[in-house]
């Protein structure tokens, strides 16, 4: 874990209040696919905690694909390459990348980003992967050009079906009769509600309000599926559970 | 680091530097460890401990306002003796003075849990967290009422092994009254001031941000309350101070010092800069300097001085 200054390489609108960051440091160097940075915004007390959507070890550079979703992640929006902020990363557990034959990968919105090194990082296994997405509507659409230059098409839903599939990612899933070993998914609790219904095997990412971001505030917590006195801090243990490990 | 020109002496603590993180902003210290080396600090003060482990209460339980956030934790913790068999020893290790904070929600809980933990090993000082709701009483907190203030106050004087600070909540009428009371019923010193109540509402939904609705605001935003209240307490009382609310900086220090704090806290900036409370403390001899403070325990009340 290290506190750095890094450099904004690239800052780029993606899609509708959707950006891609490319940032430059040393915490590039211990990432994990999955994992998080919590950014500093100046003039806000919080950091912004934010997913490595992927990363490159020797040009010591990471991606963020993120959403404007307040005045933080506006203020982020609007810093130009060049700019430096404060990033404390690597944090969370990440995906385990599990050796297997056949992954389905599946991302709800802005739970998109964390799925694309881990797509990549499956491949070099061997993995046969598959990709679904879902979104609210056209303009929200972005990563398919991610996946593809992995050589992987995503298959595409919009909840107004302005863009691919009418629907949501998870009737796409039944549609499609999509099937895998194992699935990896990032997106909103409704859509890992679902996942967990859909597969038995796999892990979900939570995105949830933190603090610290490290594990010291108690922010950030969610309960055991089973045992209702066990608890995990999704910055520490998480933000990757096991499907059915914890209460969504 | 040692530098005695920072030195201060509180009942129980006798400190390199007069800077400690805040409890509940540092947990039992384990992840700032991984950044820095815990001796470089005056004291630490622990997260809560409670009788009985404590879940805490639903997320979302933090949301930022302007120059500060609003939590509702619900004081989550693993319960006196967990913290007492595996936090407590684990601090051991750094060479700083441990100040464990303890809450409850009866007097006899908070009894109970007093008296084990200051006969841990290494436990230097209490800090009383008497913001809890009184279940008994109808969930109002004991530190809104003098009288109960008091009353809690001496029940854990009684039972406790090292010199015992009430940690004062800012919710109330006239914050003078409750520190004469605590220190009529043997308080050793108090800390100020814990957050003040909030809250905030999302336009869209209509609700609450916090799922607990109303949540404890800190950060930067209410320092100039802190300073208040520490000046009118120090007024007040006799006992020494150690003072908290939206320190960021070794100037934001010194304020509180010189509105009457021996020692200080540092909370919510743990989250904006992990690094905070380290760079204070470096920083601070330099910024004595450039207002002519020779040793750190000159600052304390200068106000009330000139």
């Amino acid at each position: 874990m290290l506190d750095e200054r890094v450099v904004i390489r690239e800052n780029s609108c993606i899609a509708a209040d959707t950006y891609r960051m490319v940032l430059q440091g040393n915490i590039a160097g211990e990432l994990k696919a999955g994992q998080f940075v919590n950014l500093e915004v100046e003039g806000y007390t919080l950091r912004r905690p934010i997913s490595i959507s992927s990363y490159n070890k020797q040009e010591k550079t990471f991606t963020l694909l993120y959403k404007v979703i307040g005045e933080g992640t506006a203020k982020l929006a609007e810093m130009k390459p060049g700019y430096e902020l404060k990033a404390l990363g690597p944090l969370g557990n990440g995906f385990p990348i599990e050796n297997v034959k056949s992954a389905v990968l599946v991302g709800g919105g802005a739970g998109t980003g964390p799925l694309v090194q881990t797509a990549k990082e499956l491949q070099e296994l061997g993995t046969e992967v598959k990709v679904v997405l879902g979104f609210p509507s056209k303009e929200d659409v972005y990563g398919i050009e991610d996946f593809e230059s992995l050589g992987i098409t995503p298959f595409v839903s919009t909840d107004d079906g302005t863009f691919g599939f009418k629907g949501n990612a998870i009737q796409l899933i039944r549609e499609k009769n999509i099937s895998a070993e194992i699935v990896y998914a990032c997106g909103p609790k409704r859509m890992l509600a679902a996942v967990e219904e859909q597969f038995d095997r796999g892990y979900i990412s939570l995105d949830i309000r933190m603090a610290c971001g490290m594990g010291a505030c108690m922010a950030c917590v969610c309960k055991d599926k089973t045992n209702e006195n066990k608890y995990y801090r999704v910055c520490k243990e998480g933000p990757v559970f096991r499907i059915g490990q914890v209460e969504i | 680091m040692i530098n005695d020109r920072l030195r201060v002496k509180l009942p129980g603590l006798d400190m390199k530097n007069p800077v400690m993180p805040a409890s509940g902003c540092f947990g039992f210290g384990r992840e700032f460890a991984e950044l820095y080396d815990l001796s470089v600090l005056g004291g630490v003060i622990m997260k809560a401990a409670t009788e009985a482990p404590k879940y805490g209460n639903p997320t979302p339980r933090v949301a930022e306002t302007p120059a500060g956030m609003l939590n509702a934790i619900g004081l989550q913790n693993p319960g006196v003796d967990k913290i007492i068999e595996t936090e407590i020893p684990w601090l051991r290790q750094f060479d700083t003075c441990i100040v464990a904070n303890v809450a409850g929600n009866s007097t006899d809980d908070y009894v109970r849990t007093a008296e084990k933990i200051s006969r841990a090993e290494g436990v230097c000082a209490i800090e009383l967290n008497i913001s809890c709701p009184n279940v008994k009483e109808g969930g109002i907190a004991f530190g809104t009422s003098p009288a109960v203030a008091a009353q809690l106050t001496e029940a854990v004087k009684k039972v406790s092994a090292v010199p015992v600070y009430v940690k004062l909540s800012p919710n109330v009428t006239d914050i003078t009254e409750i520190a004469r009371a605590v220190e009529s019923a043997g308080a050793d010193g108090v800390s100020m001031i814990n957050t003040l109540l909030g809250m905030r509402l999302d336009l869209k939904t209509a609700r609450p941000v916090i799922a607990n609705r109303t949540g404890g605001l800190s950060g930067a935003a209410i320092k100039p309350v802190a300073v208040r209240m520490i000046y009118q307490v120090y007024e007040a009382v006799k006992i020494p101070i150690i003072g908290m609310g939206g320190i960021r900086t070794p100037e934001d220090v010194l304020e509180l010092m010189y509105a009457g704090a021996s020692a200080v806290a540092v909370g919510t900036a743990n989250f904006t800069n992990p690094f905070v409370c380290p760079e204070i403390i470096e920083k601070l001899p330099e910024v004595m300097d450039k207002y002519e403070i020779k040793n750190i325990s000159d600052a304390v009340g200068r106000s009330h001085r000139v």
